[in-house]
């Protein structure tokens, strides 16, 4: 689970056996390939994300968790999500190898019984930890998770954007389409439109205040989703954001799932 | 008494955590100029031979803090954000991290006890037992490649002695490498993948005047290691030893048997007592949709036979623990496939009367947000078969297991659990339900109900009565 929505992280293979009809399609699709380019070569990062739930009266509570994520050359990412808090659910900890459109594999670690269980890894569209934010929406974005639309050019808060809509080729996605902007300069995600399994507008996503690293690779510090249906909202702040630390494929397995913490 | 001991242990264990950064900082130092030799070694062979990965290495510095950033000019970021000198998460675990929870506990008993002898009211007759707990932990990242955690466990309870314990759930050292892990002190391992009996975890031994249902356990003093393969999946072994002897609720616990277990008239096989040194080894392994575990072990049982000892006049007035040298090997397998769960464990064991064979297995299956809702439904099923018949204490010879999981992914994790054991010989039924919330950021309320109803002639007839309804309040930090 990786920092993903915000620079639109795509690691791995280019399949390009997406069969796609038309010049939008296939503009959509240079796009989404060419962010995922931008962003391919990282290796490997750490970061730490406060979530912030807020619910229609403003009442507020905190998540803190540490994130931990490999590029795997050919395949999706493996990451590693540690939770501070809730206090407790502290030391519980989630190991996940993303595969593109095969099924991801999930393992979770349950500290007070030291147990490692193996979950089932088609709760896409679940909530997580009680925020706006489903699993899918902080899996890693593989570029063959979905089929592409260029839309438009537009303008977010004056940058100017592409507009392309990007459909889940997962049954299990909550979503049916999800409207994405992304700057023309940088390929960064200025915003997503979620649309839920009836059609309708579902949640919005801003991501905010970029931070360059390495020279190349843009990550969002801030990132909000509100919720239109419910009026509730979460708040992601990413700080301590680090870029080839030393981490292996060694730090990835379920022995290591029991040492983190 | 013994929370003062507890707290004594505490701190005298911090100061040796703070005296090993300490010793970790001198060694550093000491190494430094030892590492710089070899730094500039290095760099020499690198001179002369360059890693095929080395210029890739010198396009960026090794690592990007927060400092080397450039923001985009389009938003400055505030001063707030700008510089970020904030602690990482990880730096909470270089500095040593305090964590833990209290516990006050009420149990209720609707029904008065049943007494074991007619005439004379049953020690265990009340209607209501408090008692409080706490469980302080502390964590330390020494090293990038070491950690060392302490967790400590003590409850007060009203009217069991036996219940009124403390325990070292963990104090263990743990060094990591790429593949290979070292490990030693005392410490808890799990085994195992079913839901309502664990029949491959054997490591630890299991605090069963905590709760019956055998999922808390005592720590474990132990030296381990393990490699780590992507291919060939992990190899662990563990030598052991100090098996700690199964404690049951004293008379005056409910639920407890009707006749006490004695442990200090417990006797070992294992000359050395419970000097005895236990053995296990595991290789576990995920391969496509399959996870695998295969264990083996030799030592001390954990779970002893208990023997009556009679007076007299021939009426039993005590059980005698007997622990037995055992063979046990395991095998756990997981198939794991969209929302469904296919689960197995079997053992067999060796060295408590003749040999015998147990299995679990069953399946779990979710429905994720069923019907369009935050409510995820998970559906268990398993049967459990022990080839034990004789032995009285084996709840398990031939039972399924049903039950019902509920989990609403809201901001407090409520979750509910309605699970069954029914008897598929004489249709006794042993039944519990639970749910928990979390309230705010820090509390936690779990309310458990527990019930049985037994056939004439089943083992859960001693516990007929003992229906009852627990209430728990965590205050986790």
């Amino acid at each position: 689970m990786k920092p993903s929505v915000a620079p639109f992280v795509l690691a791995a293979i280019l399949v390009p056996t997406l069969a796609l009809a038309g010049p939008a399609e296939d503009k959509g699709l240079e796009i989404a390939k060419e962010a995922d380019r931008r962003d391919t070569g990282f290796a490997n990062t750490t970061a730490d994300m406060v979530m912030i739930l807020r619910n229609k009266r403003g009442q507020e509570s905190k998540r803190e968790l540490e994130i931990r994520t490999l590029e795997v050359d050919g395949d999706g990412d493996k990451s590693m999500t540690v939770f501070h808090t809730p206090r407790d659910v502290r030391g519980t900890a989630l190991l996940t190898y993303s595969h593109g459109v095969k099924p991801d594999e999930q393992w979770l670690y349950l500290p007070a019984l030291r147990r490692v269980k193996r979950i089932a890894s088609n709760n896409k569209s679940g909530p997580f930890m009680g925020s706006e934010f489903a699993y899918e929406d902080l899996s890693s974005q593989e570029v063959e998770k979905y089929k592409y639309k260029y839309i438009k050019d537009d303008e977010i808060k004056g940058i100017d954007c592409f507009l392309i809509e990007r459909y889940p080729v997962d049954k299990d996605s909550g979503y049916t389409k999800q409207q994405v902007w992304l700057d023309k300069d940088e390929y960064r995600v200025r915003k997503i439109d979620y649309y839920d399994r009836k059609g309708e507008l579902l949640k919005t996503l801003t991501p905010s205040k970029y931070g360059k690293f390495l020279g190349k690779y843009w990550r969002a510090h801030k990132m909000k989703m509100v919720n239109h249906q419910t009026g509730k909202s979460t708040e992601l702040t990413w700080s301590n954001y680090k870029f080839k630390t030393g981490l292996r494929d060694g730090d990835f397995t379920r022995t290591r799932l029991t040492q983190v913490l | 008494m013994r929370v003062s001991f507890v707290v004594g242990l505490l701190s005298g264990t911090l100061c040796l955590g703070g005296a090993s950064r300490a010793l970790a900082q001198d060694t550093e130092e000491a190494e430094t100029p030892a590492e710089r030799m070899e730094e500039a070694d290095q760099k020499a062979r690198e001179l002369q031979e360059p890693a095929p990965e080395a210029e890739e290495l010198e396009l960026t510095s090794p690592t990007t803090t927060e400092a080397e950033v450039e923001w985009e000019d389009t938003e400055e970021p505030t001063e707030e954000e700008g510089e970020e000198a904030r602690e990482t998460f990880g730096d909470r675990f270089k500095r040593g991290d305090l964590f833990g929870y209290f516990d006050v506990q009420g149990r209720f008993f609707p029904q008065s006890a049943a007494s074991p002898v007619p005439g004379v009211p049953a020690p265990n007759d009340y209607w209501f037992n408090g008692s409080l707990a706490w469980e302080p932990g502390f964590f330390m990242n020494i090293t990038d490649n070491m950690n060392f955690e302490l967790i400590l466990f003590g409850r007060v309870d009203q009217h069991d002695r036996n219940r009124t314990h403390g325990d070292i759930r963990e104090g263990f050292f743990e060094l990591f490498f790429d593949e290979w892990t070292f490990g030693f002190g005392v410490h808890k391992v799990f085994w195992g993948v079913t839901e309502s009996r664990h029949l491959v975890d054997i490591i630890n031994q299991t605090d069963l005047v905590e709760d019956f249902d055998t999922d808390i356990k005592l720590g474990q003093a132990m030296v381990t290691t393990s490699y780590t393969n992507d291919k060939a999946g992990a190899f662990s072994l563990y030598v052991m030893s100090w098996a700690r002897p199964l404690v049951f609720p004293s008379p005056r616990g409910r639920p407890s048997l009707p006749i006490p277990v004695d442990n200090d008239l417990r006797v070992y096989q294992s000359r050395l007592r419970q000097g005895q040194i236990d053995t296990a080894f595991r290789w576990s392994h995920a391969m496509g949709g399959f996870d695998w575990g295969l264990s083996y072990f030799f030592g001390t049982a954990r779970d002893p036979q208990l023997f009556a000892v009679t007076d007299a006049a021939g009426n039993p007035v005590a059980f005698q623990p007997v622990y037995e040298l055992i063979h046990q090997g395991g095998l756990d397998v997981q198939y794991t496939i969209e929302g469904w769960l296919w689960k197995v464990e079997t053992i067999v064991r060796g060295g408590q009367g003749p040999t015998f064979g147990a299995v679990t297995g069953g399946f779990e299956y979710t429905f994720f947000q069923a019907h369009g809702s935050i409510v995820d439904v998970g559906v268990i099923l398993e049967y459990n078969y022990d080839g034990r018949d004789n032995n009285t204490f084996i709840l398990f010879n031939n039972d399924f297991f049903t039950g019902i999981r509920l989990s609403l992914s809201d901001v407090g994790s409520t979750e509910f659990l309605v699970g069954s054991f029914i008897d598929t010989k004489d249709g006794s039924v042993f039944i519990a339900a639970e749910a928990a919330r979390r309230f705010g950021d820090n509390w936690k309320i779990l309310l458990e109900g527990r019930g049985f109803i037994p056939q004439a002639g089943n083992i859960l007839e001693v516990f007929q009565n003992d229906a009852q309804i627990q209430v728990d309040i965590e205050y986790h930090y």
